[in-house]
């Protein structure tokens, strides 16, 4: 009986529990303008070009998926400009974000090259957007009268969006709970060392306890700081904190947009009544008028499966390294989709062989003929990228007129800094092998 | 009070723990600023210096052979073509820069070049060699197309050298000496101080940008392709099925190419070592706290460009291919071996990154 009233509390407190809609707004308003600008910077930095046009290989998640023409990337790129605007305004919210979801999702899917974590949070964050009445208050939809506004949402559909910040950070400092990081500062040492030349604090860069520090803060951050942020007494100094990491590790690394977009949106941490003033002040300067009709919210059995199928899903996928066989780090099966951020410095050269079946004479790919130097470094250390440039080259060369090609590669891989190594079996023929979710018993260990 | 002593009583624990022996001491005491002054100075100025001289001469040789076509001045003109390619080498492992802006490496040093292509020149007589359709039609290899005909005595082959000849040869000779001249202005203090650049403390680091980073990119670049592929791996037919192709033999005409290739190799180890003062072993030797055995690294590398200079082979390197390919293959295998260390081992212990976009690392 006391049981079920906690339950029943914690339930409320979690789920039900109405709150201003404020929240969802602001969030809106903030995610289509940084998905808005993060566009703009990637092309044009030309990179539609360089990373989904100019490459003559690609290493997608799907087999058989494909970019377009280069109009036709363009027209994407166009489309995440457009949508992610129309996510601002809440115009056709719907629409703009399931579009936005799955164009941004097809790009990420089409090369393991550019697969960057924050990437796929986007994917995940616009997902859950699609299912969020984050447009039922202060949105274009609104004043079209196309639905009606919102004042109160149960905090359930707050909080999912705070479980997947949570999840983040959580599992990124869960990853970092490991003797390389912890006890020998790898590859913090590494990155940092070059970092000395940096004005004003490069000094500290110099020493090792530098390395030590910013390891253990940093694996200490990562796994407490979502609860931190949930907790009333500590938000202020743990969002201060949430600003210091991600600008520092701004200034000392190459991440692009990561820092800026966790530094905005970890606000959904804040109480709803400060988003409720902040949404307040939005309105009177747009002089925005409220409606005086509302709709009641309510979380619809659908929500609720989907919802929940949602958090299982991201509570397994970072666990299930744990049914592999062999090092995490060296082998990468089940290292992606788990926020396994700035872990590793890992690198690799891959010769790869072609020969006809029962023929002496083989031949030595010249990888930079077909790859990008990206593409050749990533495939260079990731046994799934290995098997699907092998299975490239046997198209190559039987096109070229080889019966049944046989591709084996000498790949040798250099972790955290330790001597590099034999990564797979020389001898195996990567035109036969599966590549799949079951375990590679090809790729030789780290010992 | 209570932190600082939370804060030592970590410290002893963890170094405790860790296997590191020295945790409070320092990762490298490395200052790059030297090593980049010295690769800048020492090695990278001069070698800009000697070609663009040396392309110079061989323009004047070309001239006077135009002018007086006799066996002393077709000698000459061999000669300047011989030395300005053997400078060239000592250049090769530089591309970034000023060299990538002149596209340096295609006007000089393209191979094997489209003999048709030059045939329709010729037989044209207009044309223009910086256009994408005479990239293989010109640079070094097409002067020794003209000065170095196997199957002509010397007598011949001066005879040969008709205007229409004489005009592309001088063409050619030209855009080799310019463009070589305007890489070396733009490194120069006294021209486009790329050198300031390039030692300049806002280049330190190995980010997307840095000296370092630029340098071992170029130079990882440039062996693989041209040392280990151009020189040796294609011709030997290492990719075409163990066929080899004799006429992608840098050199071609001449029969200097094995010459080129030990030339291309001292450049890389003079890179490497920094000549007399510092260079990049030293950087991998200071770096050694930061990682697991750098010291063994340095010392492998440099062993393993002896153990490729102990591979003999000689000229005409078409001869050894043909009657001898073993060594030539041994040499290939050597050069592998260097290019898993340089682009592993050292890029990796560096920090180097091998590319032009941001990424988080993972």
């Amino acid at each position: 009986m006391v049981t079920s009233l906690n339950q029943q509390i914690i339930k409320d407190r979690l789920i039900y529990r109405k709150v201003t809609i404020a929240p969802l707004v602001t969030f809106r308003v903030l995610f289509g303008l940084l998905m808005f600008l993060s566009t703009v910077r990637f092309w044009s930095k030309g990179w539609i070009y360089d990373l989904y046009v100019a490459p003559q290989v690609f290493f997608p998640f799907i087999s058989g998926l494909k970019p377009l023409s280069e109009t036709g990337m363009y027209l994407i790129f166009a489309g995440l400009l457009i949508t992610s605007l129309a996510i601002t305004l809440g115009l056709a919210y719907r629409l703009s974000t399931t579009l936005f979801f799955l164009l941004f999702t097809y790009v990420e899917l089409l090369d393991k090259t550019n697969y960057l974590n924050h990437y796929y949070f986007v994917s995940l964050i616009s997902f859950l957007m699609c299912w969020l009445p984050a447009h039922r208050d202060f949105s274009l939809d609104i004043k079209y009268g196309w639905t009606k506004p919102l004042r109160q949402v149960p905090i359930g559909l707050i909080n999912v969006l705070r479980f997947q910040m949570g999840v983040l950070y959580f599992f990124a400092g869960l990853a970092k709970m490991n003797s390389t990081w912890l006890l020998e500062a790898q590859p913090l040492k590494m990155w940092l060392s070059s970092n000395v030349y940096k004005p004003l604090i490069g000094w500290m860069f110099q020493y090792k306890l530098t390395a030590y520090a910013f390891s253990w803060f940093g694996m200490i951050y990562d796994t407490t700081i979502p609860f931190f942020l949930s907790w009333n007494k500590t938000r202020v100094i743990a969002y201060f904190f949430v600003v210091a990491f991600h600008m520092m590790t701004w200034w000392l690394f190459p991440i692009g947009m990561f820092p800026f977009i966790m530094i905005v949106i970890t606000t959904i941490f804040f109480r709803p009544v400060f988003h409720q003033k902040i949404l307040t002040h939005l309105k009177r300067l747009l002089r925005w008028r409220d409606d005086k009709s509302a709709d009641e919210a309510s979380v619809t059995p659908a929500l609720k499966w989907v919802f929940s199928l949602f958090i299982i899903l991201q509570l397994i996928t970072p666990l299930r390294f744990l049914a592999y066989p062999g090092e995490l780090f060296w082998t990468e099966q089940g290292y992606r989709f788990s926020w396994r951020v700035m872990l590793m410095e890992k690198a690799g050269q891959a010769t790869f062989y072609v020969s006809d079946k029962d023929s002496e004479r083989r031949t030595m790919v010249a990888n930079y003929d077909y790859l990008t130097p990206q593409q050749e470094k990533m495939m260079a250390t990731q046994p799934d990228m290995l098997v699907q440039y092998a299975e490239f080259l046997e198209g190559e060369f039987l096109n070229k007129g080889m019966k049944d090609p046989v591709i084996t590669a000498d790949v040798y891989v250099t972790l955290n800094g330790q001597p590099s190594k034999r990564y797979i079996d020389p001898d195996v023929d990567l035109t036969e092998v599966t590549n799949d979710w079951r375990h590679k018993e090809w790729i030789l260990s780290n010992e | 009070m209570r932190n600082l002593l939370f804060f030592i009583f970590g410290t002893i624990v963890l170094a405790s723990c860790t296997t590191d022996g020295e945790i409070l001491g320092k990762m490298n005491d490395f200052d790059q600023g030297p090593m980049l002054q010295n690769i800048g100075n020492e090695l990278i100025l001069p070698v800009y210096q000697n070609l663009s001289t040396s392309t110079q001469e061989l323009k004047n040789s070309v001239e006077i052979l135009v002018e007086a076509p006799t066996l002393e001045s077709l000698e000459q003109a061999r000669t300047r073509l011989k030395q300005a390619r053997l400078d060239w080498q000592y250049c090769s492992p530089y591309q970034f820069g000023p060299a990538e802006t002149y596209a340096l490496s295609a006007v000089l040093n393209i191979y094997p070049i489209d003999v048709n292509q030059i045939e329709r020149n010729l037989s044209e007589e207009t044309y223009d060699l910086n256009t994408l359709s005479n990239s293989d039609a010109r640079g070094f290899q097409t002067l020794g197309y003209f000065l170095h005909q196997p199957d002509l005595t010397d007598e011949e082959l001066l005879a040969a050298l008709t205007g229409t000849k004489t005009d592309y040869m001088l063409a050619v000779a030209t855009q080799i000496a310019s463009t070589s001249l305007s890489v070396y202005t733009a490194w120069s203090s006294e021209g486009g101080n790329y050198l300031g650049t390039f030692t300049s403390e806002d280049a330190f680091g190995v980010n997307v940008g840095s000296s370092v980073g630029k340098l071992v990119n170029a130079m990882n670049q440039d062996f693989e392709r041209n040392t280990r592929d151009g020189k040796i791996g294609i011709p030997a037919g290492v990719r075409s099925l163990g066929e080899p192709i004799l006429t992608a033999t840098e050199a071609y005409y001449a029969d200097y190419s094995v010459e080129l290739f030990e030339a291309s190799i001292s450049a890389y180890h003079q890179l490497y070592t920094g000549g007399s003062d510092v260079g990049l072993d030293d950087y991998l030797k200071a770096i050694q706290a930061t990682t697991t055995s750098n010291e063994e690294l340095a010392e492998k590398i440099d062993k393993q460009f002896e153990t490729i200079k102990m591979v003999s082979l000689s000229d005409p390197l078409t001869t050894q291919i043909t009657n001898d390919i073993d060594p030539v293959l041994e040499v290939f295998a050597e050069m592998q071996r260097l290019i898993v260390m340089f682009k592993t081992d050292m890029a990796s212990s560096m920090g180097v990154v091998i590319t032009y976009q941001d990424n988080d690392g993972d």
